[in-house]
């Protein structure tokens, strides 16, 4: 049994308007894992991957990230910041005021030490990849919704992130620019110690995903249990 | 409801009233003071290729807060320094004490006046723009995903934005200085015989060492409050865009609020 990476422990949640997301929820992912979580828009997919990555915090209970809690608003996860954490939410997240090439590079530069010119270099060869070197220059508001997504893709690629947070990166892409993104998850997972959670349901997120986790009426079921 | 419906004693309701304003700023100044920490604890942590990285962005907040800001602050200056000097000629002609003219400049200009029109253009120019980007980096979630890949925010924020401020702030603060010194000679020089080594000699008795700190506490402070209290005003937004117009409102009165505070204690502790 490999040992789990993310521990929910008891954990409260409200959301919006008071509603209680989670109550007493008791989960862990193990290592390795590719795990899927499918539900309906709302019932808290969203919200799971902001408590793992620590942007949201449990009115009770604790997480765990690779052995080490969660500190409410501050910046001292150890795994977080050494940049083992690939983040793709649904509208790619980029920075605003830099270019698709300067996001990419962004976390290399900051959190690896890597100087601009290497940095850029590499970002550049990622972006090719996913035929996205042209937009290089360009900002996020230039780009249009699967070009985001694309970049915030090649962000973490580039990291060589251990845990993958990706929140319906799929939902917009489709013929080859949907092949290239799969094929290069599938690169950056090959690592069995790699780590998948993703939130979305469809063809390509069963193929990425195998092992499926409902979410229904905050309780997280396994597909095979449910 | 009885307690709305004018059964609850006056002083009652203005207790709770008080007591919630009370609460309220001891949050503030709470929320502020965590911010400033978080920001000195991880500047500590910075590594050399950080250094490269968060120049580049100080760099860009000098260029918007200080060289493009130097016609407005030099006309500012040009004009205030003129019209200082001609109050003060005014009041120092009825006495016959024109000979104290550079003294009385020196120390309206350098010591009040300058710090305080330059710690105002600022929040007026950079302080409201870094609340409103700040507010929408927070609204469009680019805080979150800075954390998320290990890119303090803290640090790749806030840092060169206070660094910035500071520096903006000491070179304008110069630049103000020197064209409303001399802006004030060119009135003077037309309307008394001043000679220029005797304006400049009178300027270097009147500028001492208590000057010279008191330009840089005031460089230090208003230069890292004003960012600090426009980004933290930014980043208290939580979910709407409305709520924009009034983060950049709330940060322009809290930093004119601290500034002129600030202003009153160092002048108090450099000039008393």
């Amino acid at each position: 049994m490999p040992d789990p990476l993310v521990v929910f422990e008891s954990i409260l949640l409200h959301g919006g308007g008071g509603r209680v997301v989670f109550d007493e929820l008791d989960w862990s992912l193990p290592r390795g894992a590719r795990a899927r979580i499918v539900g309906n828009r709302g019932a808290g997919g969203s919200a799971i991957l902001r408590l793992v990555a620590g942007l949201a915090h449990p009115e009770k209970g604790r997480i765990l990230l690779a052995g080490v809690p969660h500190a409410p608003f501050q910046f001292d996860h150890p795994f977080i910041r050494r940049g083992a954490v690939a983040w793709i939410p649904e509208d790619g997240g980029l920075i605003a005021n830099l270019t698709l090439l300067e996001n990419v590079a962004l976390p290399m530069r900051f959190v690896l030490g890597a100087r601009r010119t290497d940095a850029e270099d590499r970002a550049l060869a990622m972006l090719d990849r996913l035929d996205l070197a042209s937009h290089a220059a360009l900002r996020p508001h230039a780009l249009d919704r699967t070009e985001r997504e694309l970049g915030a893709l090649a962000r973490s690629a580039v990291m060589g992130a251990e845990l993958w947070l990706l929140d319906r990166p799929f939902d917009d892409l489709e013929g080859p620019r949907l092949s290239c993104a799969m094929r290069l998850l599938d690169e950056a997972l090959a690592d069995s110690s790699r780590t998948l959670l993703v939130v979305g349901d469809g063809p390509a997120y069963r193929k990425l995903a195998p092992r499926t986790i409902r979410l229904e009426a905050g309780r997280l079921i396994e597909e095979n249990e449910a | 409801m009885s307690s709305l419906s004018g059964q609850t004693p006056f002083w009652r309701l203005a207790a709770t009233r008080s007591g919630r304003g009370v609460r309220q700023a001891l949050e503030f100044l709470g929320s502020v003071a965590f911010l400033a920490r978080e920001c000195l604890r991880q500047s500590f942590r910075l590594r050399p290729r950080q250094a490269g990285l968060l120049y580049q962005s100080v760099r860009n907040q000098v260029r918007f807060t200080a060289v493009e800001a130097v016609p407005l602050v030099a006309l500012i200056a040009l004009l205030v320094g003129g019209v200082t000097l001609l109050q003060v000629l005014s009041s120092l002609s009825k006495y016959r004490a024109e000979s104290y003219l550079s003294q009385l400049m020196a120390l309206i200009v350098v010591r009040e006046i300058g710090p305080l029109l330059v710690a105002i253009v600022i929040v007026g120019r950079s302080g409201t723009a870094i609340a409103a980007e700040m507010a929408t980096l927070k609204l469009d979630r680019e805080v979150d995903t800075l954390f998320v890949t290990g890119v303090d925010p803290m640090t790749y924020l806030l840092l060169p934005r206070i660094l910035g401020g500071i520096i903006s702030l000491f070179t304008l603060l110069v630049v103000f200085d020197v064209v409303a010194l001399f802006g004030g000679y060119a009135v003077a020089s037309s309307r008394l015989p001043l000679s220029l080594p005797l304006y400049l000699h009178a300027l270097e008795d009147a500028i001492g060492p208590a000057e010279l700190a008191g330009t840089l506490l005031k460089s230090l402070a208003f230069g890292s409050v004003i960012p600090l209290l426009c980004a933290h005003a930014g980043l208290r937004l939580q979910m709407s865009p409305t709520e924009i117009p009034q983060a950049v409102t709330r940060a322009a009165v809290a930093s004119m609020v601290a500034i002129f505070l600030l202003s009153t204690v160092i002048s108090v502790l450099c000039y008393a």
